[in-house]
């Protein structure tokens, strides 16, 4: 079920409604059972692989805690580790290993060809690091079967995230929540911002990325660069937006989920804009791949080591595409060699500077970020050369991409809002407003989502990873 | 308590907000939206005023090159009923669920005297069912659904509406192909329309004959078109035609099934009786469930010989003139009943020696580019053809030679009255032909050769010789052609064949 669809906006009251109605012992079963019809609505057949999932895990992290013998333990979190990556490979990897080896080895092997279960990588990385943090000793496991399956499929944040630790999650939902107007309002703002950024900002920027990563040569160096540019708040909307539906829902039942965005495009560096986008993926990476590995109390190289495997495990975890791969690269690239120039330089103002200073800063890391998403939205190589070789040339011709209106106005509302939260939620910003304005600006989202809406059936970006 | 009551009061005030939004959207958008989705949205809302309205899809509107009066069925039939107001809405591909919703939007206070609606057999044929193009109409009719006018716009904005993609709709039909069973007429005979088809594919792929290879193709055409039985208890547009009926019941409107012409002399052609009684017993069942509920149902079914049918190589509801005015009459002969005094007989189809024509652009006479007549400027009633910029074709005069008095072939005269504002245009009268035995020819006089006045209507005589090689032309079009930027009217034109 996707957040922006008529099915979601009749199942979300009906559950927060039913939720508060049924008694708190029984609404871990309303939410598991309403999970996992959220999960099926798209392929019915998937959830078998949740549930697979979710009763490894539970039954590996209890013989884990049980067990006294560390190799034991290591066994039982590698098997954990073998089986939810192995499934992962499968659906998502196994076609693009399939094609390498054929080009490499010059060999004629078939494709899978198995569909992508949506949601898999973001489910799998949430179960890894439950069973991850019991192995650590950090949580204890859980022995209620139901309720683990709850934290893995709670649906809110199952098929794009946050990845939500066991350790914030699952207390939050075995609690007695009470039916407060405040978390409702809060949830309704939330949902309400979101489906806007969604709706009317990527949605309408989509067709205009969409055509000219499709054919790059029909256009001119100028709008390929309004292309990248518009792609760059194309994906920031999208994912976004769906991760302030699925903080509202969330919120309408008391549940607080992780923030996934903060500001990003107004980092004054690499390491805070990594600080600041999919936070949930970023802090995943760096507690169970970089802190592992050493962290940044080792030397140099051996951290520069450690920063490109996050990156590029990053870029592969976003797609089993070479792309992804020269992006996370790419990335990392960027990430060391800031690392560097703050070691080294000797006093390159990367904490503390001028406000206009702070502006040209962010404009710079803001550039930088538009060009890593142009190998991050390209679909091969063949079209990235395509992309970059057309942006290389700049003609007199004006551009030949036009953007509608509302567009520009929802992009202007979105980084308004960024400019002014100063790292507030939207919803707690709100409450600072006057009751007047605050129902204006409802009903001005509200109208936009209905009427200004992208006609066009556009699946969010982050569904396909 | 007070929590539940700060709830219940702030969703009053939301759905009162949503309220003022609905009504800010129909004053400012909606309007615009719904004829850009739906051009006769404004039909709609005046076919309350209407004595008979006419619900059609392409058949109404479907004209051949060589018909002399290109009108549509809706405006045949209202030449029978000259005294009353008939209105006539059409929608491509249109079938009885979309009526339901345009009969929904007319406002409620108003009502239509009678309703025809258009029954396209084939819309029950799992072709039509399933069409690819299916989904984009839906899509259409989404701001013509019930409820709120934002309520309308939400469920656009929210894609409820049939979103298969075009392989979706093949399987569905190909899958239904292999399912709905025929009727049983022997041990041997298929058992579906999928077996039925394999057997034909055999056929044509072993034929040699090009003529009678053409032939299966057309076979399987008419084979996938209309070999079906209805479901009386699932199919959609049952459903659909009981939610019309209904719906006319509850508004107390006299409804009228047009049930149209079919090809069942070429279906007999290419499948004996088989196909043709098949679609004969459907007809009948259809005719017979729905006059049982009231209505008035016209079979017209086996009304029009095949040379009526426009596509010969396809299955369609296309007529030519006189299909379209046959079966305008035979509606209209059973309107009489309601309307006894206001029927009269209309001027008939002529099958051919004619040598005069005349068209005043008010619209009683239909040629090609009638879009052209405007309310600019005019010579006698309220209308001319304006020729010039985007449209440098005039109301056009069409013709089969066949047609013509073929002892009148050596000259035509052709008068009209013109107005220019200035001399600098480039305004032609042409004269073209074409066929399969001869080239195509085009001729053209300057009307500046005839005229020079401008700035007041002025009368145009041009006699123009055939070519030698006319009479062995199959079409023949007559025509103002103005290329240039700045237009001229023409109006009141007479052609004579000598």
């Amino acid at each position: 079920m996707q957040f922006n669809s008529a099915e979601f906006l009749l199942f979300l009251p009906l559950v927060v409604g039913a939720y508060y109605l049924f008694p708190t012992r029984f609404r871990w079963i309303l939410l598991l059972l309403a999970s996992y019809l959220f999960y099926m609505w798209w392929k019915p057949v998937f959830a078998v692989l949740v549930a697979i999932s979710t009763v490894l895990d539970w039954g590996l992290a209890l013989l884990m805690e049980k067990s006294n013998h560390p190799n034991r333990k290591l066994a039982l979190v590698s098997l954990s580790l073998f089986a939810n990556l192995g499934m992962l490979f499968s659906f998502k990897y196994a076609d693009f290993f399939i094609d390498t080896i054929n080009f490499m080895g010059g060999t004629d092997l078939g494709h899978l060809g198995w569909i992508l279960p949506v949601g898999i990588s973001f489910y799998t990385f949430q179960t890894l690091s439950y069973t991850l943090d019991v192995y650590a000793g950090n949580v204890k496991a859980e022995r209620h079967l139901g309720h683990f399956a709850l934290f893995v499929i709670y649906f809110p944040q199952l098929v794009a995230g946050p990845i939500e630790r066991y350790s914030d999650l699952a207390p939050q939902l075995r609690v007695n929540q009470v039916l407060t107007y405040r978390n409702l309002s809060h949830g309704f703002r939330l949902v309400l911002f979101g489906l806007f950024v969604k709706m009317v900002l990527a949605d309408r920027l989509a067709p205009h990325v969409d055509a000219v990563y499709a054919d790059p040569s029909a256009y001119n160096g100028w709008s390929l660069a309004l292309a990248c540019f518009l792609y760059s708040f194309q994906i920031y909307g999208d994912f976004m937006g769906y991760s302030l539906v699925a903080m509202g829902s969330a919120k309408c039942m008391g549940v607080d989920l992780m923030e996934n965005f903060k500001q990003p495009y107004l980092s004054r560096s690499i390491a805070e804009f990594w600080q600041r986008w999919h936070i949930s993926l970023g802090k995943w990476f760096r507690d169970y791949v970089f802190l592992p590995l050493g962290g940044s109390r080792v030397a140099f190289s051996r951290l520069a080591v450690n920063i490109l495997m996050v990156f590029v495990l990053s870029g592969f975890w976003h797609g089993a595409n070479w792309t992804f791969l020269a992006w996370g690269l790419g990335w990392g690239l960027l990430y060391i060699l800031e690392k560097a120039i703050g070691s080294w330089g000797p006093s390159i103002p990367m904490i503390s500077g001028s406000r206009s200073l702070n502006g040209i800063r962010i404009l710079v890391v803001f550039a930088i970020t538009t060009l890593m998403w142009i190998p991050f939205r390209s679909m091969n190589w063949s079209n990235l050369k395509l992309m970059v070789g057309g942006l290389a040339s700049f003609p007199s011709d004006c551009l030949n991409l036009e953007v509608e209106w509302i567009a520009w106005l929802a992009l202007a509302v979105v980084l308004i809002a960024d400019w002014q939260l100063q790292g507030r939620r939207i919803d707690v910003w709100m409450d600072a407003w006057s009751a007047p304005f605050r129902w204006l600006v409802y009903a001005a989202l509200t109208y936009g989502i209905v009427v200004f809406s992208s006609q066009e059936d556009v699946a969010f970006i982050y569904f396909q990873f | 308590m007070k929590q539940l009551q700060t709830i219940a009061f702030k969703s009053g005030l939301f759905a009162l907000m949503l309220l003022s939004l609905n009504f800010l959207y129909g004053w400012l958008q909606f309007p615009a939206e719904v004829k850009e989705a739906f051009p006769d949205w404004d039909k709609i809302q005046q076919a309350g005023e209407a004595d008979i309205l006419y619900l059609g899809e392409s058949s109404n509107v479907t004209y051949g090159d060589l018909d002399f009066d290109k009108s549509s069925i809706h405006e045949f039939l209202q030449r029978h009923f000259p005294g009353l107001q008939t209105i006539g809405i059409t929608q491509a591909a249109a079938h009885a669920g979309h009526y339901v919703k345009i009969l929904q939007n007319i406002p409620c206070g108003k009502s239509p005297k009678s309703v025809v609606v258009t029954l396209n057999l084939r819309s029950f044929s799992p072709q039509w069912v399933f069409a690819k193009q299916a989904p984009a109409l839906d899509k259409k009719m989404v701001l013509l659904g019930q409820g709120p006018v934002l309520w309308r716009k939400l469920m656009l904005t929210l894609r409820q509406y049939n979103r298969n993609s075009e392989a979706d709709q093949l399987e569905l039909t190909q899958n239904a192909w292999k399912t709905e069973p025929l009727p049983d007429w022997g041990a041997q005979s298929p058992r579906n329309v999928h077996q039925w088809d394999s057997i034909l594919a055999l056929k044509i792929k072993k034929e040699t004959n090009p003529d009678r290879k053409r032939k299966l193709v057309l076979a399987t055409h008419y084979l996938k078109a209309y070999a079906f039985q209805i479901d009386t208890l699932s199919h959609p547009r049952i459903a659909d035609l009981d939610a019309l009926v209904g719906l006319c019941n509850e508004r107390g409107w006299n409804l009228t099934l047009n049930l149209l012409p079919e090809n069942t002399q070429k279906a007999e052609e290419l499948f004996r009786d088989t196909l043709a009684n098949l679609m004969r017993s459907n007809a009948d069942w259809l005719t017979r469930r729905y006059r049982h509920k009231g209505v008035d149902v016209v079979n017209l079914l086996d009304s029009l010989p095949n040379e009526c049918f426009l596509d010969q190589d396809w299955t369609t509801e296309h007529y030519n003139e006189f299909g379209r005015r046959k079966v305008a009459r035979l509606v209209s002969l059973s309107l009489k009943r309601q309307y006894p005094s206001a029927w009269r007989e209309s001027l008939q189809f002529e099958q051919g020696g004619l040598s005069r024509f005349t068209n005043d652009f008010e619209g009683g006479t239909k040629w090609s580019q009638m879009h052209t007549c405007t309310t600019q400027r005019s010579h006698s009633g309220s209308m001319s053809s304006m020729v010039g910029g985007k449209e440098p074709f005039s109301v056009t005069w069409t013709s089969g030679l066949d047609k013509l008095d073929s002892t009148k072939l050596d000259s035509v005269e052709v008068s009209f009255w013109l107005y220019q504002d200035a001399l600098d245009h480039a305004a032609a009268i042409a004269f073209e032909a074409s066929g399969d035995s001869v080239s195509y020819m085009w001729d053209s006089l300057s009307v500046k050769r005839f005229t020079n006045r401008t700035s007041q209507w002025v009368p145009v005589k041009v006699a123009w010789k055939t070519w030698p090689e006319f009479k062995q032309a199959d079409l023949m079009k007559i025509y103002l052609y103005n290329p240039s930027a700045k237009a001229v009217w023409v109006d009141d034109w007479i052609i004579q064949f000598k």
